[in-house]
């Protein structure tokens, strides 16, 4: 498959890794250590925002107040939403997109090497900045990841969260640059459009979406900040402003920000799955439309997260009615996931354990996301610990799944050597029983009326607090042995992976030998349609 | 060398002159349009202020 297309011999520059430490981490322009460098902070981050979680849920195991301040508990509830979104999730679906697309679209690297590398190292910057904020006078900010004012105007750090949002914000929309560049013009001869891997045309939609609301971010956050230090009132009753037109800023950025999250996840589970179903993957066109679709719906329906605070009527049932038609393209990606599965030859390593995970509770999620879509419904939920369960269920067991499907899938690729298929499954079992465990008796404390982000509760919550408390610490153990089977494949594994790794695996990344070549497809491969990614040429 | 690989080497620049010529273009495009957001963003500061 991967011939060359324009060279009959192969004798130009083939560099190794720069040797230096220094040369080849922090100076570097190539794909592949990016990714790693991206993948390992997301990793990092993921165990300090997890962390924050541990303190929430120690201080909600038993009502009234055990271990720590009111104060710091909503810092901790702040600082664990601001770290997961921008430290853990976002950064690791860039490492993943660095890795993987110009691998699989057979380009040599992307497109922008040397502003790959600031896209990187803004971020360690950015979330020190925002972390040290914990050590300050007066603490960081605690009003919630929404940063909703008068509230969040009342914290001495706003300046340096504004400032480090900004940060995250630039990068972003740097990362986002390079990958539609990449995928716009650095494709091997033959790669068309459609036949690009779904990762790839998720990744694209993605970078899109970045592009269109991190701006309005920046905006959002620079008013609250000249609110505070400027003497402007966009958000000041008092000077003519009104706080209700910051929620709708912010979630005009918020919720497409929801489907930067999970657009990517959609990708991976595209690629696991019917590789491990060996069965190219059902309706290749429809995933791709779908996609656009929800990316284009995520546009319209951001005041759903404000039923309650006055909308007029027509504006309430424009808002419930868009929510609601995400479902049909979300319904479309469920079907043909299961249809691929459909008589296939399944076999369940651990990356399709994590995919099947997400599929089923992933689909949890859009069901309670279907229920708070309801107007009247959503009265009763709101702010309440319903929606707590309903966003973790779409952000762990969705895109934290999915990243995880996405590190076992391809790590035999990146490491050349095979990850220990036995603790993988330990680490899935337990991930996925005590998940349940932590977010689905939230369900129930929510629909009772127990609201979010409160130290503090009525007894009559305790029980189902205990048992999501216990769920909790064990999810948050698990993730010990996910630690332990990356840094044994990585240094320790003796078992060598092959080429294609998977015997059901389809497309260009798997040609490479593993792992692959410092510099790859410094001649562009010659594509063959029936060797792409899961066929999917004529359907 | 021969003309095939003379051939080749014409058609690599070829190849690899129109990807750069591509991504220039595609970040100019980009470049303004996250540009224009950027400045949408502040002059509502300024204007509402």
């Amino acid at each position: 498959m991967a011939h060359e297309a324009t060279h009959d011999h192969h004798d130009d520059h083939h560099h190794g890794a720069p040797q230096g430490f220094f040369q080849r981490w922090v100076m570097s322009t190539n794909h592949k250590d990016i990714g790693t460098l991206y993948l390992i902070f997301s990793l990092t981050m993921f165990f300090i925002g997890g962390s924050f979680a541990m303190v929430i849920r120690a201080e909600l195991f038993r009502p009234g107040l055990q271990l720590v301040q009111p104060y710091f508990f909503n810092e901790m509830t702040t600082m664990h939403a601001l770290v997961m979104i921008f430290g853990a999730i976002m950064p690791a679906f860039v490492g993943l997109g660095n890795w993987m697309i110009p691998l699989m679209i057979g380009a040599p690297d992307m497109a922008l090497p040397r502003m790959n590398n600031l896209s990187f190292w803004i971020l360690p910057f950015a979330f020190t900045l925002m972390l040290s904020t914990l050590f300050m006078p007066g603490g960081s900010m605690a009003g919630g990841w929404t940063m909703l004012p008068p509230l969040s105007l009342q914290s001495g750090a706003l300046s340096y969260t504004v400032f480090a949002i900004h940060l995250m914000g630039i990068s972003s929309i740097m990362g986002a640059i390079n990958i539609i560049a990449t995928i716009i013009n650095m494709r091997a001869p033959g790669m068309d459009l459609l036949k690009m891997p779904v990762f790839v045309w998720s990744w694209l939609i993605t970078a899109f979406l970045l592009i269109a609301v991190m701006p309005v971010l920046a905006g959002a956050v620079t008013m609250l900040l000249t609110d505070k230090y400027f003497g402007t009132s966009f958000f000041n009753p008092h000077g003519g402003g009104d706080p209700i037109l910051y929620q709708h800023v912010f979630w005009f950025f918020g919720h497409p920000e929801v489907y930067i999250m999970i657009l990517p996840a959609f990708g991976i589970i595209s690629e696991v799955i019917p590789t491990f179903a060996r069965k190219p993957i059902f309706g290749y066109r429809a995933m791709v439309y779908a996609i656009a679709s929800i990316a284009f719906l995520s546009f319209i329906v951001w005041a759903h997260h404000m039923f309650t605070v006055g909308l007029p009527m027509g504006a309430e049932l424009f808002f419930m009615y868009a929510t609601m038609l995400i479902a049909v393209p979300t319904g479309v990606k469920v079907f043909n996931w299961v249809a691929t599965m459909w008589g296939g030859s399944m076999t369940f390593e651990t990356p399709m354990l994590f995919a099947i995970a997400f599929v089923i509770l992933f689909t949890i999620g859009g069901f309670s996301g279907l229920m708070l879509a309801l107007v009247p419904a959503d009265f009763q939920y709101h702010d309440t610990y319903f929606v707590v369960a309903h966003f973790h269920y779409v952000l762990v067991t969705g895109a934290a799944f999915a990243i995880m499907a996405a590190t076992y899938y391809w790590l035999p690729k990146w490491t050349g050597r095979m990850y220990n298929e036995f603790w993988g499954k330990v680490h899935f079992w337990n991930s996925v029983v005590w998940v349940n465990v932590l977010f689905f008796p939230q369900h129930f404390l929510g629909l009772a009326g127990m609201p979010r982000r409160i130290p503090d509760y009525n007894v009559a919550f305790a029980n189902f607090n205990m048992i999501s408390s216990i769920g909790g610490f064990l999810f948050g153990a698990s993730q010990l042995i996910f630690l332990g089977v990356i840094v044994h494949c990585a240094f320790f594994s003796k078992k060598k992976a092959t080429d294609r790794v998977w015997e059901g695996a389809r497309g260009l990344e798997w040609t490479l030998p593993s792992p692959p070549p410092h510099h790859s497809f410094t001649v562009p491969p010659v594509v063959h349609d029936e060797e792409l990614a899961h066929g999917h040429v004529n359907d | 060398m021969t003309s095939s690989r003379i051939t080749s080497g014409i058609a690599d620049k070829r190849f690899e002159h129109g990807r750069r010529r591509g991504v220039r273009r595609t970040v100019t495009a980009l470049a303004i349009v996250v540009g224009a957001f950027y400045l949408l963003s502040f002059a509502q500061i300024l204007l509402m202020r």
